[in-house]
């Protein structure tokens, strides 16, 4: 028998009760995949190895480390390869899998130029620190703190992955079926594509289309500029083309309740004058 | 081999396809039948009448009707696991669609205005049947739900893969 699923269906719970954060960042991302894990945790160190290093240096309180300060730029240039590492994988997941392209939308590509900036940069100040180049300060230092702080900021501001870090602890505060949620998850999903693998409308439509959480967010921003009534009914109704089956909420590592957010988008849409689905 | 689970499909208002679903599993359904659960009670495949304690009630279908609260509240005091299976039972799923019009209306589409009505002005039904609660909520706003399997109906391997996991939750 075939099925309109291209892999089968992979619950991520069985309870679709929402995760802690450290759950999120572990065992849900390891569902995904295991290079997701180390980019998550090598970003997570070497985000804080990088701040300290920071600190240190225009404090000037480096002395207080007793000559073992160079643990920590090592340690920070480690984590830093394993996020190279991660985002490897994460590239050939998302050069080999659709629906991580339909899900991630193109800030990703803006995320992944700065992260190779930095990568590029990062790499060569290591290899100077292990001495396989000769130490030169300067450029490739201005290089890497410039686009790492400039990535943290485009990204956050521009909904990327950044974003994504930020929301999700949002996320994880407030009460999964309050509107709050709704917009926290929109900025907060990671585009893993899941959703959309698993969705039987996606794979009937007649052409490619975005994750719901991108779509949400377009229903957001177009609420948010305060458009007229008719187009508000048009992204509506772009966003509920779903049969409320709710497979993507025991998919989705969030276990995000797409159903409660779908009724909710149909309620408003109802009151702007939408026609119900289904009619 | 260790001991299989009993297992009970209790159904409130619904539209079968959870059962057709599990029918849908073909031949894999003898194999599940012999090593991981005994169907003590499932109204719509099997002509049990009642049941006692279970391990895991499956149930499916929304709480429409006061009869599906009593129905609910059964299945919660005899089983250890109460798994709610389907987007009805998890969510509401399309008798949820219900909350955004009133009674009246619903009532209306349904036996006077819908294409497929023959006779616009017959009766209502109105004796003897269970009320209607006012809004369609989760299982979960109900009783206390154990396990969650979503999915209208779940499709046929997911289901395989969540009562192999749920027998190990049983057998501890």
């Amino acid at each position: 028998m075939t099925y309109w699923y291209s892999e089968k269906p992979r619950l991520a719970s069985l309870t679709l009760k929402r995760p802690g954060v450290m759950d999120l960042l572990i065992k849900r991302t390891a569902q995904v995949s295991t290079f997701s894990v180390v980019f998550h945790i090598g970003m997570v160190a070497s985000l804080i190895t990088g701040i300290v290093l920071e600190i240190l240096y225009f404090t000037g309180l480096a002395g207080l480390f007793a000559g073992w300060g160079w643990t920590i730029t090592w340690a920070h240039g480690l984590f830093g390869l394993a996020v190279a590492v991660g985002f490897a994988g994460i590239l050939a997941r998302f050069a080999g899998n659709r629906y991580f392209r339909l899900a991630s939308g193109k800030m990703f590509y803006v995320d992944a130029a700065f992260i190779m900036v930095i990568g590029v940069s990062g790499l060569v100040l290591l290899l100077q620190v292990v001495g396989l180049v000769a130490p030169r300060p300067g450029w490739w230092t201005t290089i890497h703190l410039v686009s790492a702080i400039g990535w943290l900021f485009v990204s956050l501001v521009g909904n990327g992955l950044v974003a994504h870090a930020v929301a999700t602890v949002v996320y994880g505060q407030s009460d999964p079926r309050s509107p709050a949620a709704f917009a926290a998850f929109s900025s907060a999903c990671a585009g893993c594509g899941r959703c959309v693998e698993a969705c039987p409308l996606y794979a009937g439509r007649p052409r490619p289309e975005e994750a719901p959480a991108l779509k949400v967010r377009r229903y957001l921003r177009t609420l948010q500029k305060g458009t007229s009534r008719q187009q508000l009914k048009a992204v509506a109704e772009d966003v509920y083309a779903c049969t409320l089956c709710g497979l993507c909420v025991g998919i989705c590592p969030y276990s995000f309740r797409h159903y409660d957010l779908y009724m909710a988008l149909l309620a408003e849409a109802n009151e702007a004058g939408t026609e119900r689905a289904g009619h | 081999m260790a001991d299989k689970m009993k297992l009970a499909i209790v159904d409130l208002s619904y539209c079968c396809g959870c059962d057709i679903a599990l029918a849908d599993l073909g031949e894999s359904l003898f194999s599940l039948l012999q090593e991981v659960f005994d169907l003590v009670y499932a109204p719509l495949l099997m002509s049990a009448k009642d049941y006692d304690q279970v391990d895991v009630a499956l149930v499916t279908g929304a709480v429409r009707t006061e009869e599906d609260v009593a129905e609910l509240k059964k299945a919660r005091e005899r089983c250890k696991y109460l798994v709610a299976m389907g987007s009805c039972a998890a969510f509401g799923g399309l008798p949820g669609l219900a909350n955004l019009c009133t009674h009246e209306e619903m009532m209306q589409a349904a036996y006077r205005t819908a294409p497929t009505v023959k006779d616009a002005q017959a009766k209502l039904p109105a004796d003897d049947i269970p009320a209607l609660v006012d809004t369609i909520k989760p299982l979960d706003a109900y009783v206390q739900v154990d396990l969650a399997l979503p999915g209208c109906p779940p499709p046929p391997p997911v289901f395989v893969d969540f009562v192999k996991q749920v027998l190990a939750l049983v057998q501890g």
